[in-house]
Protein backbone atom coordinates (compact mmCIF):
# COMPACT_ATOMS: atom_id res chain seq x y z
CA UNK A 1 0.00 0.00 0.00
CA UNK A 2 1.20 3.48 -0.73
CA UNK A 3 2.36 5.54 2.20
CA UNK A 4 0.82 8.79 1.01
CA UNK A 5 4.19 10.48 1.05
CA UNK A 6 6.00 12.20 -1.76
CA UNK A 7 4.67 11.50 -5.22
CA UNK A 8 7.18 9.67 -7.41
CA UNK A 9 8.13 11.62 -10.50
CA UNK A 10 6.73 10.54 -13.82
CA UNK A 11 7.28 12.24 -17.18
CA UNK A 12 3.50 12.21 -17.50
CA UNK A 13 3.38 15.20 -15.18
CA UNK A 14 5.19 17.26 -17.81
CA UNK A 15 2.18 16.95 -20.09
CA UNK A 16 -0.48 17.76 -17.49
CA UNK A 17 -1.40 21.06 -19.03
CA UNK A 18 -1.76 19.65 -22.50
CA UNK A 19 1.81 20.34 -23.52
CA UNK A 20 2.94 18.58 -26.65
CA UNK A 21 5.91 16.28 -26.55
CA UNK A 22 7.06 12.72 -26.64
CA UNK A 23 7.65 10.27 -23.82
CA UNK A 24 9.33 7.02 -24.61
CA UNK A 25 9.34 4.38 -21.91
CA UNK A 26 11.83 1.55 -22.02
CA UNK A 27 10.21 -1.67 -20.90
CA UNK A 28 12.20 -4.70 -19.83
CA UNK A 29 12.16 -7.51 -22.31
CA UNK A 30 9.20 -9.77 -21.70
CA UNK A 31 7.30 -7.21 -19.68
CA UNK A 32 4.16 -6.07 -21.47
CA UNK A 33 3.13 -2.45 -21.41
CA UNK A 34 -0.02 -1.12 -23.07
CA UNK A 35 2.23 1.60 -24.49
CA UNK A 36 3.25 -0.89 -27.17
CA UNK A 37 -0.30 -0.83 -28.57
CA UNK A 38 0.11 2.79 -29.55
CA UNK A 39 3.40 2.49 -31.35
CA UNK A 40 3.38 4.02 -34.79
CA UNK A 41 0.85 6.66 -33.86
CA UNK A 42 -2.17 4.51 -33.15
CA UNK A 43 -4.73 6.66 -31.39
CA UNK A 44 -6.56 5.73 -28.25
CA UNK A 45 -6.04 6.09 -24.54
CA UNK A 46 -4.57 4.23 -21.59
CA UNK A 47 -5.68 5.04 -18.06
CA UNK A 48 -3.82 3.67 -15.07
CA UNK A 49 -5.11 4.88 -11.68
CA UNK A 50 -2.31 2.97 -9.95
CA UNK A 51 0.15 5.49 -11.39
CA UNK A 52 -0.30 8.31 -8.93
CA UNK A 53 1.74 10.69 -11.05
CA UNK A 54 -1.05 10.70 -13.64
CA UNK A 55 -3.76 11.81 -11.22
CA UNK A 56 -4.75 15.35 -10.28
CA UNK A 57 -7.42 16.62 -7.94
CA UNK A 58 -8.52 19.40 -10.29
CA UNK A 59 -9.42 19.28 -13.94
CA UNK A 60 -6.66 21.73 -14.85
CA UNK A 61 -4.06 19.28 -13.63
CA UNK A 62 -2.40 21.60 -11.12
CA UNK A 63 -2.99 19.84 -7.78
CA UNK A 64 -1.64 16.29 -7.70
CA UNK A 65 -3.39 13.45 -6.00
CA UNK A 66 -1.13 12.42 -3.14
CA UNK A 67 -3.20 10.10 -0.97
CA UNK A 68 -6.10 7.72 -0.92
CA UNK A 69 -9.43 9.45 -0.46
CA UNK A 70 -8.75 12.45 -2.66
CA UNK A 71 -10.96 13.41 -5.64
CA UNK A 72 -9.68 12.98 -9.18
CA UNK A 73 -10.39 15.81 -11.61
CA UNK A 74 -7.87 14.77 -14.22
CA UNK A 75 -6.31 11.45 -15.18
CA UNK A 76 -3.56 11.57 -17.74
CA UNK A 77 -3.64 9.35 -20.78
CA UNK A 78 -0.49 7.22 -20.75
CA UNK A 79 -0.81 6.23 -24.41
CA UNK A 80 1.00 9.35 -25.50
CA UNK A 81 -2.02 10.60 -27.42
CA UNK A 82 -3.01 13.27 -24.93
CA UNK A 83 -6.55 11.97 -24.60
CA UNK A 84 -6.76 12.76 -20.92
CA UNK A 85 -9.87 12.15 -18.80
CA UNK A 86 -11.22 15.12 -16.88
CA UNK A 87 -14.08 16.15 -14.65
CA UNK A 88 -14.53 19.88 -14.17
CA UNK A 89 -17.52 19.62 -11.83
CA UNK A 90 -16.18 19.07 -8.33
CA UNK A 91 -19.11 16.99 -7.04
CA UNK A 92 -18.76 14.56 -9.93
CA UNK A 93 -15.15 13.58 -9.39
CA UNK A 94 -14.41 9.96 -8.49
CA UNK A 95 -12.22 9.21 -5.50
CA UNK A 96 -8.71 7.78 -5.70
CA UNK A 97 -8.66 4.81 -3.38
CA UNK A 98 -6.07 2.26 -2.24
CA UNK A 99 -6.50 -1.10 -0.56
CA UNK A 100 -5.12 -4.62 -0.53
CA UNK A 101 -2.23 -3.59 -2.72
CA UNK A 102 -4.50 -2.23 -5.44
CA UNK A 103 -5.43 1.28 -6.52
CA UNK A 104 -8.59 2.42 -8.23
CA UNK A 105 -11.05 5.22 -8.87
CA UNK A 106 -14.22 4.82 -6.82
CA UNK A 107 -17.39 6.07 -8.54
CA UNK A 108 -20.39 6.78 -6.30
CA UNK A 109 -23.19 5.53 -8.56
CA UNK A 110 -24.94 8.90 -8.40
CA UNK A 111 -23.12 11.43 -10.52
CA UNK A 112 -19.41 10.61 -10.73
CA UNK A 113 -17.88 10.27 -14.19
CA UNK A 114 -14.88 11.45 -16.16
CA UNK A 115 -15.05 12.81 -19.66
CA UNK A 116 -12.68 11.25 -22.17
CA UNK A 117 -11.50 13.22 -25.15
CA UNK A 118 -13.44 12.18 -28.23
CA UNK A 119 -10.19 11.80 -30.07
CA UNK A 120 -9.56 8.67 -28.04
CA UNK A 121 -12.18 6.84 -30.02
CA UNK A 122 -12.32 5.85 -33.63
CA UNK A 123 -15.72 6.74 -34.97
CA UNK A 124 -15.03 5.34 -38.39
CA UNK A 125 -12.59 2.49 -37.97
CA UNK A 126 -11.90 -0.55 -35.85
CA UNK A 127 -12.07 -0.23 -32.09
CA UNK A 128 -10.87 -2.25 -29.13
CA UNK A 129 -11.79 -1.34 -25.55
CA UNK A 130 -11.06 -2.83 -22.15
CA UNK A 131 -12.04 -1.71 -18.68
CA UNK A 132 -11.12 -3.40 -15.40
CA UNK A 133 -13.83 -2.70 -12.87
CA UNK A 134 -15.65 -3.89 -9.80
CA UNK A 135 -19.36 -3.46 -9.42
CA UNK A 136 -20.76 -2.67 -5.97
CA UNK A 137 -24.27 -3.36 -4.85
CA UNK A 138 -26.27 -0.60 -6.39
CA UNK A 139 -29.56 0.89 -7.29
CA UNK A 140 -30.85 -1.80 -9.59
CA UNK A 141 -31.17 0.38 -12.65
CA UNK A 142 -28.90 0.97 -15.59
CA UNK A 143 -25.29 1.47 -14.81
CA UNK A 144 -22.84 2.75 -17.33
CA UNK A 145 -19.23 1.75 -17.22
CA UNK A 146 -18.36 3.77 -20.27
CA UNK A 147 -20.80 5.66 -22.41
CA UNK A 148 -21.56 8.41 -24.81
CA UNK A 149 -24.28 10.86 -25.53
CA UNK A 150 -27.90 9.77 -25.90
CA UNK A 151 -27.99 6.05 -26.71
CA UNK A 152 -24.57 5.90 -28.21
CA UNK A 153 -22.94 3.98 -25.45
CA UNK A 154 -19.63 2.56 -26.19
CA UNK A 155 -19.72 0.15 -23.33
CA UNK A 156 -22.60 -0.51 -21.06
CA UNK A 157 -23.56 -2.81 -18.28
CA UNK A 158 -26.90 -3.22 -16.70
CA UNK A 159 -26.97 -4.51 -13.17
CA UNK A 160 -30.68 -5.05 -13.01
CA UNK A 161 -30.69 -7.48 -15.87
CA UNK A 162 -27.17 -8.69 -15.35
CA UNK A 163 -26.39 -8.07 -18.98
CA UNK A 164 -23.24 -6.71 -20.47
CA UNK A 165 -23.50 -4.76 -23.68
CA UNK A 166 -21.20 -3.19 -26.19
CA UNK A 167 -22.92 -0.52 -28.23
CA UNK A 168 -20.46 1.43 -30.30
CA UNK A 169 -22.99 3.63 -32.04
CA UNK A 170 -26.26 5.43 -31.61
CA UNK A 171 -29.29 3.17 -31.65
CA UNK A 172 -27.05 0.23 -32.35
CA UNK A 173 -28.07 -3.33 -31.90
CA UNK A 174 -26.16 -4.41 -28.88
CA UNK A 175 -24.28 -7.55 -28.08
CA UNK A 176 -25.91 -9.08 -25.06
CA UNK A 177 -24.67 -11.62 -22.62
CA UNK A 178 -26.33 -12.91 -19.50
CA UNK A 179 -25.22 -13.29 -15.93
CA UNK A 180 -21.90 -11.62 -16.37
CA UNK A 181 -22.28 -9.03 -13.64
CA UNK A 182 -21.33 -9.78 -10.09
CA UNK A 183 -19.53 -7.90 -7.36
CA UNK A 184 -16.10 -9.34 -8.12
CA UNK A 185 -13.54 -7.39 -10.12
CA UNK A 186 -13.90 -8.09 -13.83
CA UNK A 187 -11.92 -7.29 -16.93
CA UNK A 188 -14.43 -6.29 -19.60
CA UNK A 189 -13.51 -6.11 -23.23
CA UNK A 190 -15.18 -5.17 -26.47
CA UNK A 191 -14.06 -4.93 -30.06
CA UNK A 192 -15.64 -3.84 -33.31
CA UNK A 193 -14.26 -5.04 -36.61
CA UNK A 194 -15.67 -2.66 -39.19
CA UNK A 195 -14.63 -4.73 -42.17
CA UNK A 196 -16.34 -7.93 -41.12
CA UNK A 197 -18.99 -6.24 -39.00
CA UNK A 198 -18.28 -8.41 -36.01
CA UNK A 199 -18.76 -7.00 -32.55
CA UNK A 200 -17.20 -9.12 -29.85
CA UNK A 201 -17.55 -8.97 -26.10
CA UNK A 202 -15.14 -10.42 -23.57
CA UNK A 203 -15.07 -11.01 -19.85
CA UNK A 204 -11.98 -12.09 -17.92
CA UNK A 205 -10.15 -13.27 -20.97
CA UNK A 206 -13.01 -15.21 -22.48
CA UNK A 207 -15.04 -14.14 -25.50
CA UNK A 208 -18.67 -14.18 -24.55
CA UNK A 209 -20.41 -13.49 -27.78
CA UNK A 210 -20.23 -11.77 -31.13
CA UNK A 211 -22.71 -10.37 -33.62
CA UNK A 212 -22.87 -8.36 -36.78
CA UNK A 213 -22.59 -4.66 -37.26
CA UNK A 214 -25.69 -2.59 -36.61
CA UNK A 215 -27.02 -0.55 -39.47
CA UNK A 216 -26.84 2.78 -37.70
CA UNK A 217 -23.29 4.00 -37.42
CA UNK A 218 -24.02 7.43 -35.98
CA UNK A 219 -21.42 8.02 -33.34
CA UNK A 220 -21.77 9.26 -29.77
CA UNK A 221 -20.69 12.82 -29.07
CA UNK A 222 -19.37 12.75 -25.55
CA UNK A 223 -17.79 9.73 -23.98
CA UNK A 224 -17.56 9.20 -20.27
CA UNK A 225 -15.62 6.81 -18.11
CA UNK A 226 -17.81 5.67 -15.25
CA UNK A 227 -20.94 7.20 -16.70
CA UNK A 228 -23.43 7.07 -19.51
CA UNK A 229 -25.17 10.06 -20.96
CA UNK A 230 -24.06 13.37 -19.43
CA UNK A 231 -26.20 14.14 -16.41
CA UNK A 232 -27.11 10.50 -16.05
CA UNK A 233 -26.25 8.16 -13.25
CA UNK A 234 -22.83 6.66 -12.89
CA UNK A 235 -21.01 3.44 -12.30
CA UNK A 236 -21.28 2.37 -8.68
CA UNK A 237 -17.96 0.81 -7.95
CA UNK A 238 -14.30 0.77 -8.84
CA UNK A 239 -12.39 1.26 -12.07
CA UNK A 240 -8.84 -0.08 -11.99
CA UNK A 241 -7.80 0.81 -15.49
CA UNK A 242 -8.87 1.18 -19.08
CA UNK A 243 -7.29 0.77 -22.50
CA UNK A 244 -8.84 2.10 -25.70
CA UNK A 245 -7.15 1.30 -29.00
CA UNK A 246 -8.28 2.48 -32.42
CA UNK A 247 -7.61 -0.77 -34.17
CA UNK A 248 -8.13 -4.47 -33.64
CA UNK A 249 -5.49 -6.04 -31.49
CA UNK A 250 -3.99 -9.42 -32.22
CA UNK A 251 -4.97 -12.38 -30.09
CA UNK A 252 -1.61 -12.13 -28.37
CA UNK A 253 -2.03 -8.44 -27.65
CA UNK A 254 -5.55 -9.00 -26.42
CA UNK A 255 -4.30 -11.61 -23.99
CA UNK A 256 -1.54 -9.34 -22.79
CA UNK A 257 -3.85 -6.39 -22.24
CA UNK A 258 -6.30 -8.52 -20.33
CA UNK A 259 -3.53 -10.01 -18.20
CA UNK A 260 -2.22 -6.52 -17.51
CA UNK A 261 -5.62 -5.21 -16.46
CA UNK A 262 -6.33 -8.36 -14.47
CA UNK A 263 -3.21 -7.61 -12.45
CA UNK A 264 -4.44 -4.09 -11.79
CA UNK A 265 -7.81 -5.38 -10.57
CA UNK A 266 -6.63 -8.43 -8.67
CA UNK A 267 -8.38 -10.75 -11.10
CA UNK A 268 -7.06 -14.23 -11.78
CA UNK A 269 -7.65 -15.13 -15.41
CA UNK B 1 -17.90 12.30 5.45
CA UNK B 2 -19.95 11.83 2.30
CA UNK B 3 -22.82 14.17 1.61
CA UNK B 4 -25.63 13.21 -0.76
CA UNK B 5 -28.00 15.91 -1.94
CA UNK B 6 -31.40 15.68 -3.59
CA UNK B 7 -32.42 18.74 -5.57
CA UNK B 8 -35.98 19.06 -6.90
CA UNK B 9 -36.48 20.39 -10.41
CA UNK B 10 -37.77 23.76 -9.19
CA UNK B 11 -34.60 24.43 -7.21
CA UNK B 12 -32.02 23.30 -9.77
CA UNK B 13 -31.00 26.73 -11.01
CA UNK B 14 -30.65 28.16 -7.52
CA UNK B 15 -28.90 25.03 -6.21
CA UNK B 16 -26.34 25.28 -8.98
CA UNK B 17 -25.63 28.84 -7.91
CA UNK B 18 -25.07 27.58 -4.36
CA UNK B 19 -22.83 24.80 -5.72
CA UNK B 20 -20.63 27.42 -7.35
CA UNK B 21 -20.38 29.39 -4.11
CA UNK B 22 -19.36 26.29 -2.17
CA UNK B 23 -17.32 24.76 -5.00
CA UNK B 24 -14.33 25.77 -7.01
CA UNK B 25 -15.43 27.46 -10.19
CA UNK B 26 -18.03 28.08 -12.90
CA UNK B 27 -18.10 24.41 -13.90
CA UNK B 28 -19.90 23.68 -10.64
CA UNK B 29 -22.95 25.37 -12.18
CA UNK B 30 -23.63 21.95 -13.68
CA UNK B 31 -23.64 20.07 -10.40
CA UNK B 32 -27.35 19.34 -10.60
CA UNK B 33 -28.15 18.07 -14.06
CA UNK B 34 -30.38 15.20 -15.07
CA UNK B 35 -33.59 14.55 -13.16
CA UNK B 36 -32.74 10.90 -12.67
CA UNK B 37 -34.42 10.26 -9.32
CA UNK B 38 -37.99 10.37 -8.12
CA UNK B 39 -39.88 10.14 -4.86
CA UNK B 40 -42.98 8.12 -4.13
CA UNK B 41 -45.13 10.97 -5.41
CA UNK B 42 -43.37 11.05 -8.76
CA UNK B 43 -41.52 14.29 -8.06
CA UNK B 44 -38.21 14.40 -9.91
CA UNK B 45 -34.83 15.22 -8.45
CA UNK B 46 -31.29 15.80 -9.63
CA UNK B 47 -28.86 14.31 -7.17
CA UNK B 48 -25.23 14.82 -6.30
CA UNK B 49 -22.88 13.09 -3.91
CA UNK B 50 -19.42 14.03 -2.77
CA UNK B 51 -17.03 13.72 0.15
CA UNK B 52 -16.99 16.91 2.22
CA UNK B 53 -15.18 18.32 5.21
CA UNK B 54 -16.69 19.84 8.33
CA UNK B 55 -15.61 23.17 6.90
CA UNK B 56 -17.84 22.58 3.88
CA UNK B 57 -20.92 21.78 5.92
CA UNK B 58 -20.30 24.80 8.13
CA UNK B 59 -19.90 27.05 5.10
CA UNK B 60 -23.06 25.64 3.53
CA UNK B 61 -25.04 26.74 6.55
CA UNK B 62 -23.33 30.09 7.15
CA UNK B 63 -23.68 33.46 5.48
CA UNK B 64 -22.69 33.16 1.83
CA UNK B 65 -20.04 35.26 0.19
CA UNK B 66 -19.26 35.60 -3.47
CA UNK B 67 -16.33 33.26 -4.21
CA UNK B 68 -12.97 34.86 -4.85
CA UNK B 69 -12.77 33.43 -8.38
CA UNK B 70 -16.04 35.10 -9.38
CA UNK B 71 -14.66 38.46 -10.39
CA UNK B 72 -17.19 38.71 -13.24
CA UNK B 73 -20.25 38.24 -11.03
CA UNK B 74 -20.99 34.94 -12.67
CA UNK B 75 -22.81 33.65 -9.61
CA UNK B 76 -26.35 34.73 -8.91
CA UNK B 77 -25.97 35.27 -5.18
CA UNK B 78 -29.71 35.80 -4.72
CA UNK B 79 -30.29 32.37 -6.19
CA UNK B 80 -27.60 30.86 -4.01
CA UNK B 81 -29.23 32.38 -0.94
CA UNK B 82 -32.63 31.03 -1.98
CA UNK B 83 -31.12 27.57 -2.30
CA UNK B 84 -29.49 27.88 1.11
CA UNK B 85 -32.81 28.92 2.62
CA UNK B 86 -34.32 25.73 1.22
CA UNK B 87 -31.46 23.57 2.51
CA UNK B 88 -32.25 20.76 4.90
CA UNK B 89 -29.06 19.28 6.32
CA UNK B 90 -29.19 16.06 8.30
CA UNK B 91 -26.63 13.64 9.72
CA UNK B 92 -29.14 10.86 9.10
CA UNK B 93 -31.28 10.26 6.02
CA UNK B 94 -34.54 12.17 5.91
CA UNK B 95 -37.24 12.04 3.27
CA UNK B 96 -36.54 14.25 0.28
CA UNK B 97 -39.09 16.98 -0.28
CA UNK B 98 -40.02 18.66 -3.57
CA UNK B 99 -39.59 22.15 -2.12
CA UNK B 100 -36.35 21.52 -0.24
CA UNK B 101 -32.70 20.94 -1.04
CA UNK B 102 -32.17 17.88 1.10
CA UNK B 103 -28.59 17.00 2.07
CA UNK B 104 -27.84 13.91 4.14
CA UNK B 105 -24.65 12.27 5.27
CA UNK B 106 -23.90 8.59 4.76
CA UNK B 107 -20.98 6.57 3.47
CA UNK B 108 -22.99 4.84 0.75
CA UNK B 109 -24.55 7.38 -1.59
CA UNK B 110 -27.04 5.00 -3.15
CA UNK B 111 -28.15 3.66 0.22
CA UNK B 112 -28.60 7.23 1.41
CA UNK B 113 -30.78 8.09 -1.58
CA UNK B 114 -32.86 4.99 -0.97
CA UNK B 115 -33.29 6.00 2.65
CA UNK B 116 -34.38 9.43 1.45
CA UNK B 117 -37.21 7.72 -0.39
CA UNK B 118 -35.77 8.13 -3.88
CA UNK B 119 -35.56 5.62 -6.67
CA UNK B 120 -33.77 5.91 -9.95
CA UNK B 121 -35.73 6.88 -13.02
CA UNK B 122 -35.07 4.22 -15.59
CA UNK B 123 -34.47 5.76 -18.95
CA UNK B 124 -32.88 3.24 -21.27
CA UNK B 125 -32.47 -0.43 -21.92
Amino acid sequence: MRSGGAVPFSPASLFAGGQQGLWLEVVQSGEFSPASLFAGGTDGAWFDPSDLSTLFQDSAGTTPVTASGQPVGKMLDKSGNGNHATQAISAKRPIYTEGSGLSWLAFDGVDDAMEIQNAAFSFTGDQSVWVAAKHDTGNGAYIYLMGGNDKGYLFVTSKRTGRMRFIPVTNATSVVSTSVIDTSPIVFGGAWDRSSGDISLRKNGVEYTASKTPADVTVPVVTLLGGGNPGGTSWDGNIYGAVIVNNLTTASETGEVEAYLAGKAGVTL
Amino acid sequence: MRLTIACPDALRDDANQLAMVLGYGPADAETYGGLNWQDAGGNLYACASLPVSDTFTTAAQSGLQRPAWDTDNHVNMAGANRAQAALVFSLTPVTAMPDKLTACTGDDALATLAAMGLTQVEVYE
